[in-house]
Parts: C-alpha cells; structure tokens; sequence
C-alpha cells in the first residue's frame, strides 16, 4: 500500500467514525420520539384543540406575521426606560407636604424594617427640588422640569402608584423587562416579536438603542431571548457610527462575492438539517438571510441624516453624535417602518447626590432637558402621522427614589440626591389605545407609600400585552417541561387607563 | 363537475357505516351472551354492508375535499384516518369469515377509529370548537333583543347575567351563604348576612359592593377562580339597583347615562362586545387560497392575519421591492379578506389604487410619503368602508376634498405634509362634522432650557 492509498484509507475511517459519533443515542430517541410516536399521537389528537399549549415557532420562517388572540389596539410599542431611576419627586409626583418636612429628621416610622442601599441611620427629609404645575384640559400635575411633556399631558396616562421588589438596578431592571429578577427568561420585546412576528421582513422586529454613555446596569439581558429562540432577541443598534457592528462588507469583499459565500453557507446548513432535522438549523438558514437583507435595509432606515430640518428642530436632535434625541427620533423612523417592538434606554439618572451630574437640582434637571424635547416631539410626530393610535409608548424606569435626602455611610453627601425607592414610583404610556390625561393610583402625601391604585411590574407587562391582542395569562410558552409566561404568576391589566 | 355532484353525497353516506359499523360491534359483543347467541350471524352481513358503505364514503369525501375549501391539515388526518377505518372494517369482516381469535381486539379498534374520524368530520363541518362551546360559558350565547326599549330590564338584561355567572353557587341546587339569586323573591330575601340589595342605592347594595371589591379580597364575588363580570355587566346590575331594581319594569322607562345606553345598544346587534369588535366586519370570510397567499408572500408583501379565528387581513407592502402591477392584482384577489392596507413609502402610483376597485372590505389605507395625488383620491370613493386615511407627505391638494367627501364611513384623515388648504380643510370639517382631521405641523417652542444646562440650583420650590 502507498503511502497515499493509507492516507486515503484513514481518512475514509475518520469521516466513518465522525458519521456514527454524530449519530448519537439522544438523536436516535429523539428521532424515533419526535418521528414516528409524535406522528401517531399526533394524528390521534388532531381533532381535538391542542394548539393552545403548542409553541408558535415556525422554524423557516420565525418573524413571519402572527395574529394575535384578540383586537389589540396597538401594533408597536416604543418603550422609553431611564436607567438609573429618575426622581419621581421631581418630574411627576406633586407632594406640597413635603416641602415643609425639609430638613427635619425622618421619623422612625418610616425606617423601622425597611432596607436601603446607601441610606443609614437617620436620613433627613429632602423637599421637592422642582416646581409643579397644573397642565392640560386633565389639570395633571407636573414639575418645571417637563416644560415641553406638559403640553402634551392629555395624551398621556401616568402610573402615580407603580411598586417593585427590588432596589437594586439590574434586578430592578430584570423584573420590570423578563418578569424576574433573576437571569434567563425573555425579554418583553422577545415575547411581543415571538408572538407577533415582524411586518418587514428586512429589519429585526425588536430592536434595541442605549444612549447616556453605557448599557443599562443589567447588560445585554434586559433585551435577551432567554428560552425563546434566540431570533426573538433585541438587535442593538447604534446611533453614532456603522448602526450594527460588522454590517459593512469588510474590504475585498463586495456584495456578489458575500451572497456567494451565504448561499454557499445556506446550502450546508440545508444538508444538515435534512440529516438531523434540527430546527434550529433553520432558523440559522434564515437569520443569515436576514442578517444580508439587513446590511441594505438597516443603514438607510438607520440614518437620520435624510430626515427634513424642521424634524431635526422638533426632536432636538445632535446628527453625527450618540443621544437620546436622536435614538427617540430613530425609534418613529423604525415603527414606520413596521419593526415591532422599539426598546430605548437612557443612562444616568441614578441620582444620589454623589455629585453635581447626580443631584436632583442639577443633574436630573439636565437629563430631564434632554429627553423632555424629544419625547414630546415623537407623540406629536406619531400623531401627525396617524401612529400614535397604534403605537403605544411607554415611559418608566427600574424604580423611583427616596423622599428623603441619601446620606451614604451615615455622612453628608456634597449634593442633594435621594437613594433607590422601590415603594412607589411614576410612570407613564401613551397612544396605542391608552386613555390620556388619566392618573392612576395615589401615594402618600411624602411619596413614600402607595394608598390607592398599586400597580406592580407584573401590571405593565400584562397592560402592554393587552394593548397589542395577548391575554397575558395565556400567552405562554413551554420550556423544560413547562409552561412560562411574561408575568409569571401575577399580572392584572390596568383597565383604568385603557381607552 | 360531476364529481363535486358525487362529493356532496358525502353526508348522506358518511353516517351510513357510522351506524352500521357501531351497531355490528353492538351485535358481536352482545352475541357473546349465551342468551343473545343468535345475534351472531348478523355480525358477518353487518360488517360486509358497513365496509361496503364506508369505500362509498372514502370516495365521496375525497371528491368533496378537492372541491371545495377546508381546513387543510384537518382533512388530511380526517382523510387517512377515514380510508384506515374502511381499511379495518374489511379486514374485520375477513378476520371474522377467518373465525380470528382476538375478534374483540380488532373491532374495539374500529370503534375507537370510527369515534376519532366522526370526530374530526364534526369539526370540519360545524368548526372546531362546536362540541365543547357550549360548556365554556364566554360571550357567545348572548342572545339578541331586536328593540332594546321595550325588554323587560330584569328578565332580558339582568337575569341572563346572574344565570351565567352567579346561579351555578346561588341557585337551585347550590345556596353559598344561604343566597339564592335565582328567584325574584330570593333576590330580595338576601343571606345568611342579611339583605343584598336595596333599591335605589346600589352604593349600599351587597351584591355590587362585592363585584367591586378588589379580586386578591376573600369576600370579592365571583371567587377569584370563576369567571368574572365584565365591567359592561356590573354597569348593569348597577343601573338596574339604581333604577329601583323592579322586576316588571321596561328598559325605556328607566333613566340611562351614555354609558349604560352604549353597553344597552350592544344587545340589539347580538354582540356583547360590540364596542370592541366593530373593526372586524360581521360577515364571515373564507381564508385566502394559498396559491394567492404564497404569490404574495413571493412579492414581498407581508399578510398579516388581524385577528385569531378571522380570515380577515391587513397588508403591508413594505417589503415589497419592486412594485408592479402584478402586486396590485393578486392584491385585488384577496378583496374579501383585505381590512387594512400599509402602503406607506412604496413606489405606489395612482393607477394601482384603481386595481384595488374591488376591496370593498377596506377600512384603512396608508399612503404616507408616496407619489399619490388627487387623481389616486379620485379612486377612493370605491372604498366605502374606508374608515381611516393616511395621506401624509403625499402630492394632495384642496382638489382632492370633493373624493374625501364620498368617504361616508370616514373617522379619520391625515393631512400632514399635503397642500390643502386652510379654506379646504374648513369646507371639509363643514361637510363631514365627525370626521377627526390632523394636519400636523406641530411645532414645539424653543426654549432656553433645551440647549443650556444647569451649572447650580434654581431653586424656587413651592
């Protein structure tokens, strides 16, 4: 034998052993379960309606358009989340009472079994850093700091009472976006674009903008899939630069020569899945195709530059810059363009008092100048356009802050600030078949306990289901072996606020 | 032709082998019985008639299902799962020449099979929730009041509600509390507690303080787990006490706010959510032919089904590339199912709205930042469900008011970015005073405040 004929002869062996290594016994049972049991079974039960605990992912096509259970007003949701947690003390919580209390020492009452993160001993009482106003044919209160949002406040719904367990950022974070604080599960977006798939098939149905500076303390998991097939996961997309990483052909490489290799790629992964009958290897097949329709569809929906002056003037936008204007004006570019689910969030509002860019009367002011403008541009530029009927904006945060003055490690802080405050915060949503100029639920006259209208995380997400056609308790999809949903075992929707 | 004939004998035969087959399975277990013994020699002629009919009911229902349109993936299983049943009752009647030992087995096979394919026959037939409808107590079995004022408040409109969510535990066979609410009488007699009801002031009534009640309350009705009253129906009750909760008294007698008269006209039309539904037309569609719905998808257009358990669909062309003719003709293909179409930022011209003639069924149509002037207008009228209109960034101008007027059904119209005029839209508000008219072109002021930022405090807190 020569040397050439053994090394055909080991090569023949490898690829044999390599053949059977693949066929392993969990892809036989798997095979033979999935194959011929589920086969019969299936045709057995076919008549009767068990496609209410079977998941809706279609492999070959997983964004492709779905129905939702009933008529839901809105078809997008545009989510506005301030990391950090704003002061709703500042911004939408008129508490006149504890203006008098500035100063004076918490009382007890307040502190007795009660866990903060920085907050020690006793705090003192911290007044409203802003003036408040009547706005609108509604009389809503709100502060100096929302001159421009005031204007437009009957369209609005705020959430006086919203609560949460958690007083820390990413957990907080995790629990108002995956229905738990832990990590794992999908994200609201990941739910609403499995459930209702993308209108344009060239762009992802959930994308995702960050501005401020960094990501949300939680990281990339607040827009992850968790079980759900990862094609349901949030696509960041940048405002400043190439708007996905890696979306240009790298140099050498022109367009041709790219679909070449992706067919080329396609028709492997083809082979595979007539082999193994993986799914997800469709879904690989179809997230390449996507991923080379995207590199057309994303930079010209994406840049911002094409839109008219006057639009730059309302929005307030920095073209060329990362900002929150720019993401929100971007966000009305992409509902337009029928992406689902639009997920902004804005970093550094975490204000502590720490420092100048951290005090509620000077760093909160400023974050405040910077997305009062143009959030209040994009419900009239949606309303112009005929989309604020269908698209449901909302605004919030992980939590809101303390009535009293944070005094980290006992000490004096250089700035007035407040420490993290799960009890009661503010919130707001808009469009998408939302009763404006309402106000639900009430807190105590320091804006430390809700008295009336509590509305839990659970209560957002089971409200922005229902806006877009989900029974939020029906909504589910099962994972090792069991059935999960977005509001795990809570969630009641606030009809209150629904027109 | 022929053959559809031949395929609609499908009913009348299907049920043929259905009774035969059961009643031969009947015969053999019954002959068992050392009394009946003499049954069994009908078994052999049964089965043989009952197979006989069961090949007749294979062919038809095969001609039925390539003729007309059914649920695809239920015909399928009902198909094979009928040709394995035939297949059965003739090697049951063979076996049983054959004197086969384990007879029994095979013919509880052939039972089990005719249950599971009648089964699915029901379905494609009647829809696949008919069976087990009526045990799931929702909105369907609202019955309709053709005049409204002249029903009797507490017999059409409040007594169906207590029957459908209070009587199963205050009733007849079960008194929770010692309450019954089935009777007049009861009503009035109240609990263990005392009285629930007492008219004219419903703020002090039981029964509706109960409804109101938080569902995490023990004491909130119905229990958390039962199906609860919508809100529409605790306005009822609630109008009802109010009104002096007479049991003879007729609805038109009775003082209504807007409210209660809106949920009161929802039940001349059948509908308990009328409010909510009237998006979907009431008339029943077929789906669309797949042959259509893949011609399109090939298009790039993407359908999207409005709702579950409707055929009805919006259209978005959105990822249409290059748009033609073509698209609008297969577009005008699915006329009955088309509710909603998004033809925003397409290349879309005049002439392709005229294709459309033919979708009656639309109630909204986006063209924002397209080329459409008033000559597409012009061939709107043809759309005279039209309830919503985007024409925004578009070529239109005050000519074009004399074609929106034509849109009787019209509730909104967007104008922005377009060349009407201030005198056009004031002619447009006069001729249709419900319509809801944006223009757009809001401006925000600018402020000092959106360009500077604060260095220190300002404080002024009041």
């Amino acid at each position: 034998m020569t040397q050439k004929e053994l090394h055909n002869q080991r090569l023949v062996k490898e690829a044999q052993k390599a053949v059977m290594q693949q066929h392993t016994r969990r892809h036989f049972i798997k095979e033979s379960a999935m194959g011929f049991g589920a086969l019969a079974l299936g045709s057995l039960l076919g008549g009767c309606n068990t496609s209410s605990s079977a998941n809706l992912f279609d492999a070959t096509n997983p964004l492709a358009p779905k129905a939702p259970p009933f008529l839901g007003k809105a078809k997008s949701v545009i989510y506005l989340h301030m990391a950090g947690a704003p002061s709703q003390l500042e911004m939408f919580s008129y508490k006149p009472e504890l203006a008098k209390l500035d100063g004076l020492d918490c009382p007890p009452s307040l502190l007795n079994g009660k866990k903060f993160a920085f907050i020690r001993g006793v705090p003192k009482m911290l007044g409203p850093q802003a003036s408040f106003k009547q706005y609108g044919e509604s009389g809503i209160w709100l502060s100096e700091n929302l001159p421009h949002l005031s204007t437009v406040i009957d369209d609005v719904a705020v959430l006086q009472a919203v609560t949460t367990d958690q007083f820390n950022h990413a957990p907080a974070q995790l629990l108002m976006h995956t229905g738990t604080p832990r990590l794992g599960r999908p994200s609201m977006g990941s739910w609403v674009t499995y459930g209702l798939g993308s209108e344009n098939k060239n762009l992802p149905g959930f994308v995702v903008l960050t501005s401020g500076g960094n990501n949300p303390d939680a990281g990339k998991s607040v827009w992850g899939s968790g079980f759900l097939p990862s094609v349901y996961q949030g696509v960041q997309c940048r405002s400043e630069g190439d708007p996905v990483l890696f979306i240009k052909d790298p140099a050498g490489m022109d367009r041709d020569i790219r679909k070449a290799s992706i067919d080329a790629i396609n028709k492997v992964n083809e082979e595979s899945y007539t082999e193994y009958q993986d799914p997800e290897t469709l879904s690989r097949i179809s997230q390449y195709e996507l991923a080379y329709k995207m590199q057309i569809s994303v930079p010209g929906v994406m840049d911002i530059s094409t839109e008219p002056e006057y639009i730059h003037e309302m929005y307030g936008t920095r073209p060329g810059e990362s900002c929150f204007a720019n993401n929100v004006l971007l966000a009305r570019k992409l509902v337009e363009k029928g992406v689902r689910f639009v997920q902004l969030f804005d970093w550094g509002w975490d204000t502590h008092g720490d420092s100048a860019g951290n005090a509620v009367d000077i760093g909160l002011r400023n974050k405040c100048r910077k997305i009062d403008r143009p959030i209040t541009a994009l419900l009239q530029d949606l309303k112009q356009r005929g989309l604020l009927d269908e698209t449901l904006v909302v605004w919030g945060s992980e939590f809101g802050r303390t009535p009293m003055q944070e005094n980290r490690e006992g000490k004096t802080m250089p700035f007035k600030g407040r420490d993290h405050h799960g009890e009661a915060f503010s919130m707001w949503m808009a469009g998408g078949g939302i009763k404006g100029g309402t106000t639900y639920g009430e807190t105590d006259e320091i804006g430390y306990n809700i008295v009336n209208g509590k509305v839990e995380t659970f209560d957002v997400q089971a409200t922005i289901l229902n806006q877009l056609g989900f029974d939020h308790e029906k909504f589910t999809y099962e994972s090792q072996g069991r059935n999960f949903r977005l509001t795990d075992l809570s969630g009641k929707v606030i009809h209150d606020i629904i027109a | 032709m022929m053959s559809v004939f031949i395929g609609r004998f499908h009913p009348v035969f299907v049920h043929l082998p259905i009774g035969i087959l059961l009643f031969a399975a009947l015969l053999f277990f019954v002959s068992k019985k050392q009394k009946f013994a003499a049954v069994a020699a009908a078994v052999a002629p049964a089965l043989a008639v009952g197979s006989f009919f069961s090949i007749l009911s294979c062919i038809t229902g095969y001609l039925l299902s390539i003729s007309d349109a059914y649920n695809e993936s239920i015909v399928f299983k009902h198909q094979w799962l009928g040709i394995a049943t035939a297949i059965t009752s003739i090697v049951c009647y063979i076996a049983h020449q054959k004197k086969f030992k384990y007879m029994g087995v095979l013919i509880l096979v052939l039972t089990a099979l005719i249950i599971i394919t009648g089964h699915n026959g029901g379905n494609l037939t009647h829809g696949e929730n008919y069976l087990t409808a009526s045990l799931s107590n929702t909105k369907s079995d609202k019955k309709v009041i053709a005049n409204i004022n002249e029903a009797i408040v507490y017999k059409d409109v409040i007594e169906p509600i207590l029957a459908a969510k209070c009587y199963s535990c205050h009733g007849d066979s079960k008194q929770k509390g010692k309450l019954r609410l089935d009777l007049p009488n009861y009503i009035m007699q109240g609990g263990e507690e005392g009285k629930v009801l007492t008219p004219y002031q419903p703020g002090s009534s039981e029964l509706i303080n109960r409804l109101l009640l938080p569902t995490s309350n023990e004491e909130h009705m119905p229990p958390k787990e039962k199906p609860q009253l919508t809100k529409d129906e605790v306005a009822l009750l609630h109008w009802w006490i109010e009104s002096g909760a007479s049991f003879t008294e007729v609805v038109k007698n009775t003082k209504q706010t807007a409210a209660i008269k809106g949920v009161l006209a929802a039940f001349s039309t059948g509908d308990a959510t009328a409010t909510e539904q009237t998006q979907l037309p009431a008339k029943k569609v077929s789906a669309i032919s797949s042959d259509v719905l893949s011609a399109l998808t090939k298009e790039g257009v993407a359908i999207i089904p409005i709702v579950n358990g409707s055929n009805y669909v919006r259209a978005n062309l959105i990822g249409v590339e290059t748009l033609s003719a073509q698209t609008f003709q297969l577009l005008s293909k699915i006329s009955d199912q088309l509710l909603q179409l998004n033809a925003s930022f397409t290349a879309i011209k005049d002439e392709h709205l005229s294709a459309l003639s033919n979708c009656k069924q639309l109630k909204q149509l986006e063209l924002n930042g397209t080329t459409i002037s008033n000559k597409g207008l012009a061939s709107l009228d043809a759309f005279e469900n039209l309830e919503i209109l985007s024409i925004t960034q578009t070529k239109a101008t005050a000519e074009g008011i004399s074609s929106l007027t034509k849109l009787k059904n019209l509730k909104k119209v967007y104008l922005y970015k377009t060349s009407f005029t201030n005198a056009a839209i004031a002619q447009l508000k006069q001729k249709m005073p419900g319509l809801r008219i944006d223009t757009g072109g809001y401006k925000l002021p600018i402020l000092v405040t959106d360009t500077t930022e604060a260095k220190a405090p300002e404080i002024k807190t009041n």
